[in-house]
């Protein structure tokens, strides 16, 4: 389906991340060449009750009517609008809620305008997808400039739903905040894990079988699960080859199914850990000398 | 007066363009030895050539690196991708670094060696030929193995010799399970010789009490798919 | 279904007092054993004949397949085989019954040989319109009408010309024999088309006979080599077969002489049995670096091909045309093996009829269609099934059982035991000496050029110059499933001619 890639610098300080995963994604151009996103960590610096929007548009018209919508919940700080392919947009703005259980409903009455898309709402990571090449969406977003701890990225060949920027890797749930998931595979029994996560209250986006990942990971996170623990729970109860990259505000963490299907190496030093599908993407940001694959069925999760 | 080493700058060329290069050097230039400079991870190098001339990769190789290569010398510095020397004929193929999953997958023949770990499926599907490991190697470790050699000088993971139907498997290090059709004994005497001459061709200079500790894995039954007997 | 199979004893011995030698066909004539020997006894390939009392009896009915060996080989035409209706007992009927025993005692799947046998819509469930006035019809006789294809012309250097659109599929040796193989790629020479070497391996007496070649890259790489890969006119890179979806080649070990052993260098008697998918090809990706790989190592001189099992048809060919592949092939389930599960082949898949609208949709979908040859197989008989698929959205097709019809083929479904009484899917050399592969290489030959002959006089009937130029317009349906299954309106509704 695609190729991944995740970096974390271990001191917490502000560093290149949207560089390093403009390069690392660039070099597994290869394994996807229908769209791919970002999820860059740590470098809004916004504060409490602030939360970025990405909003896909047809047309200038509908701002207005967007901004109408959010203006009753709240008010909008900064906005942007980048063009896009197709003749979209993407509106962009802050809008300060009074906590992180009113950004989904928000999010939902905004959707309820025609020909309008909610892409994703955030407040500790910047979402950046879309259809193209990584370059051409590098440069439309500036992708290079963006600062922070850790990032995942994606690149995407897609296996069976639709090609378009809504479908594109990271998904998000706003069950737990924050919570982005990237996927190389095809999760084969889908309905089976998304089923009960619905009836629990999730709300699902598309049909694409990576967003169930994200879903059962916050659903974990938020009955007190570790992180780790979670992704054990996923190698055990999801079907198919996967190698998935979950980033929060904290980290990251990695898992491979358990006949290993997926491709997926690490490698790290003092300043960094960097993993991705293959060692070309990793050698843009780290040298390789010491390159480690992760084993089927294994679990790895890096916080800082 | 003909040349006898080259050197290729890979960075700026397609694999097409440097195995085109590789091969005219070899069918037209006489070329004993090639050198390709920054590699840089790139996939297919050295693709598909056949002719008795030494490669050097000064770097790492991406995934099928030497595939299909025919009575061919390989050298990789780095590391390898996946399913490094696969389908490779006849030839040798080293990696002084380590390799990823299906490292040496359906193999007809020739040697590869990898110094240093390996991920999982190492030797799949493989006919014939010789594969040694120096460092340890995954899950399904010689699944659906055909016929030839496997040396892991490390440990082995689960499920190994999967379904396995000819061949044979030696492991030095822990063995965590063995796969469905996979028989384990002791190695012979004989084997043991023939595993020092090969190991001591490639620099692993292990120890007399280490060869004793060598397991070898047999296939149980030649049919194991559908319940025939031998 | 069922079978009635009558011999009548006056006519068995009607020359003889001896009933029912097989001498005239006899391999290897002995007047000591004649006594003994009789000719629907050994040539029924299911056992349905027993000796009693010195005199074969049809005894074991529910056997019969209705391949009618026995009837074609009997010296005195006493034998008949007459098909009989269904019981009418739902899921109980009385193969469904023996179906249930067997698995008692042998604890397994039924494997078997050919392809699917229930009712499926078909070919046959569509019709071709005329062309009278509103469009004339073409001369049969006095006009022309193409017939010609290129096949790959996307990135290949060298696509493959060929001068119909039937090709023959790939079967392998060792499934087949030599001769088959040899009559195969010699009539496809003959009629200007290309023959396949499927996964076996390639015979250097197939690469003499046959001007185009395609080698098939499938996942157990028997006899895969770059010297192989370059030594072919095209690359099939084989995903699945229609007939067993999901499941790679099998070969049981008493079919792996030592001349199979040696083409596809494993060791003699060795089941040969080929993963269930490429080990290297798990998603898309895999796909397209697959592509890269073999193209990097032909040069990417020749069209590399990409043959799926149908299934989910759309999301496998938009995976292949984007991973770059230059044509692709799609399999329906009506497609036939020389062994394999008799529930895969029957219950899994779809038909041919849907996958190739299916495909040709997914490919204009994303803008490909131009680009990327299409290639249906599974089920194609006749020139007019060629025609409807054509119209239907594809390119080339591929004949693979029809073919062995052609070399003396009755589809009694037993090829995987070896014991081909046609000497077609079997390595037992006596057997092999019934076929001739020069008379079979011209049966073939003539079965295409019968087969294009057909195609362009209904294609000239309809209106059009070339068999390429039929669109779905040209269709009818008179079945409402095959309505459904392709798109084509049903007879009688006005179709997109009566928007004038």
């Amino acid at each position: 389906m695609c190729g991944i890639a995740g970096i974390v610098y271990k001191d917490k300080k502000m560093h290149n991340i949207g560089n390093d995963m403009t390069n690392m994604l660039n070099a597994l151009q290869h394994r996807g060449p229908d769209s791919a996103g970002f999820a860059l960590y740590g470098g809004l610096g916004l504060p409490d009750g602030e939360y970025i929007l990405n909003i896909q548009i047809d047309d200038d018209n509908q701002i207005s009517d967007v901004k109408n919508i959010i203006q009753n919940n709240s008010s909008i700080a900064q906005e942007e609008k980048i063009p896009s392919v197709d003749d979209t947009i993407i509106y962009r703005c802050h809008v300060n809620l009074d906590n992180f259980k009113q950004l989904k409903p928000l999010i939902t009455k905004v959707d309820q305008i025609d020909d309008v898309i909610v892409l994703n709402g955030s407040h500790s990571f910047e979402m950046i997808k879309d259809v193209g090449s990584v370059l051409e969406i590098a440069n439309r977003y500036d992708t290079r400039s963006v600062k922070g701890t850790h990032a995942i990225g994606h690149t995407r060949f897609s296996t069976e739903s639709a090609i378009d920027r809504f479908h594109a890797h990271p998904f998000q749930t706003y069950i737990s905040e924050d919570v982005t998931v990237v996927h190389n595979g095809q999760i084969t029994n889908y309905w089976n894990i998304r089923d009960p996560l619905e009836r629990k209250g999730h709300i699902f986006e598309t049909f694409n079988d990576t967003e169930c990942l994200v879903h059962y990971i916050a659903d974990k996170l938020i009955s007190n699960y570790t992180l780790e623990e979670a992704l054990e729970g996923a190698v055990e109860d999801m079907d198919g080859p996967f190698s998935f990259i979950i980033g929060t505000p904290n980290g990251i963490g990695i898992a491979k199914d358990k006949l290993g299907l997926r491709p997926g190496v690490i490698a790290e030093n003092d300043e960094k850990f960097a993993i991705a599908s293959e060692e070309v993407s990793l050698r843009q940001v780290i040298d390789t000398h010491n390159v480690e694959q992760i084993s089927p069925g294994e679990v790895r999760v890096y916080e800082i | 007066m003909s040349e006898k080493t080259i050197t290729i700058d890979v960075s700026k060329l397609t694999p097409r363009q440097t195995n085109t290069k590789i091969r005219y050097a070899i069918d037209h230039e006489n070329v004993e030895k090639i050198v390709l400079e920054n590699p840089n991870a790139m996939h297919y190098l050295v693709n598909g050539v056949i002719g008795e001339s030494q490669v050097i990769i000064d770097g790492s190789a991406g995934y099928f690196a030497g595939s299909m290569v025919d009575k061919l010398q390989i050298l990789i510095k780095g590391n390898a991708g996946w399913f490094v020397g696969d389908n490779m004929t006849e030839g040798e193929i080293i990696v002084e670094g380590s390799a990823g999953d299906g490292a040496g997958q359906g193999i007809y023949g020739g040697t590869v060696v990898v110094k240093k770990g390996v991920g999982a499926r190492t030797g799949e599907i493989m006919k014939n030929g010789t594969i040694i490991i120096g460092g340890n190697s995954g899950f399904m470790t010689g699944i659906f193995m055909m016929g030839g050699k496997i040396i892991i000088l490390g440990d082995v993971g689960e499920d190994l010799a999967e379904s396995i139907v000819n061949g044979e498997i030696y492991v030095l290090g822990k063995i965590e399970s063995l796969g469905k059709n996979a028989f384990q004994m002791k190695a012979k005497d004989e084997d043991i010789k023939e595993l020092k001459t090969i190991l001591n061709k490639y620099d692993f200079n292990l120890s007399n009490e280490d060869y004793k500790n060598f397991k070898k894995i047999i296939p149980q039954s030649k049919r194991p798919f559908f319940h025939k007997k031998d | 279904m069922p079978f009635n199979v009558i011999r009548d004893p006056l006519i068995c011995k009607r020359d003889f007092e001896r009933p029912g030698c097989c001498w005239y066909l006899c391999d290897d004539r002995d007047e000591d054993i004649c006594g003994k020997c009789f000719s629907c006894v050994n040539n029924c390939p299911h056992g349905v004949y027993e000796i009693v009392r010195g005199e074969p009896q049809p005894l074991h009915q529910a056997q019969c397949v209705g391949c009618r060996i026995c009837s074609e080989m009997c010296p005195h035409g006493a034998i008949k085989v007459l098909a009989m209706p269904e019981d009418q007992r739902l899921g109980w009927k009385y193969p469904d019954i023996l179906e249930i025993e067997r698995k008692t005692t042998a604890a397994s799947y039924k494997i078997r040989s050919t392809g699917a046998t229930r009712t499926l819509p078909t070919f046959d469930d569509l019709v071709i319109t005329p062309a009278q006035v509103s469009r004339p019809p073409l001369d049969n006789y006095r006009e022309p009408c193409g017939t010609d294809v290129i096949i790959g012309d996307r990135y290949a250097e060298n696509p493959l010309h060929i001068d119909t659109p039937i090709m023959i599929g790939a079967m392998s040796f060792g499934a087949l024999s030599k001769e088959a193989k040899m009559a195969l790629a010699l009539g496809s020479t003959l009629a200007g088309t290309v023959a396949n070497t499927g996964e076996g391996g390639m015979l250097p007496e197939e690469r003499a006979l046959s001007h185009n070649l395609v080698a098939q890259y499938a996942s157990g790489r028997f006899g895969v080599s770059a010297e192989y890969l370059n030594n072919a006119d095209a690359i099939e890179i084989k995903i699945g077969q229609g007939a067993k979806s999901g499941m790679g080649g099998h070969l049981l070990g008493e079919k792996v002489t030592a001349d199979v052993s040696k083409i596809r260098k494993i060791p003699e008697g060795a089941d040969a049995l080929s993963p269930a998918r490429h080990m290297d090809i798990v998603g898309p990706e895999d796909l397209s670096m697959k592509i890269s790989q073999l193209r990097e190592i032909t040069d990417w001189q020749v069209p590399i091909m990409v043959k799926f099992a149908a299934g989910r048809v759309a999301s496998d060919v938009k995976i292949a045309a984007k991973g770059g592949a230059d044509a692709i092939v799609v399999d329906g389930m009506q497609g036939g093996t020389g062994a394999g599960p008799d529930v895969i082949m029957e219950q899994a898949g779809v038909p041919t009829l849907s996958a190739i609208v299916e495909a040709d949709a997914a490919l204009k979908d994303i803008n490909l269609r131009e680009e990327v040859s299409l290639i249906v197989s599974g089920g194609i008989r006749t020139g007019v099934d060629v025609l409807k698929a054509l119209a239907l959205g594809a390119d080339a097709t591929y004949v693979a059982t029809g073919a062995l019809v052609a070399l003396g083929c009755r589809v009694c479904q037993e090829c995987y035991d070896g014991t081909c009484r046609k000497g077609i899917a079997t390595q037992n050399l006596e057997l092999r000496h019934r076929l001739n592969y020069r008379e079979g290489a011209k049966h073939v030959a003539n079965y295409i050029k019968a087969m294009t002959d057909e195609a362009t006089m209904l294609a000239q009937q309809a209106g059009n110059s070339h068999l390429s130029k039929l669109e779905k317009e040209n269709l009818k349906s008179l079945t409402f499933e095959a309505s459904v299954l392709t798109g084509v309106p049903m007879a009688g509704e006005m179709g997109l001619s009566s928007k004038i």
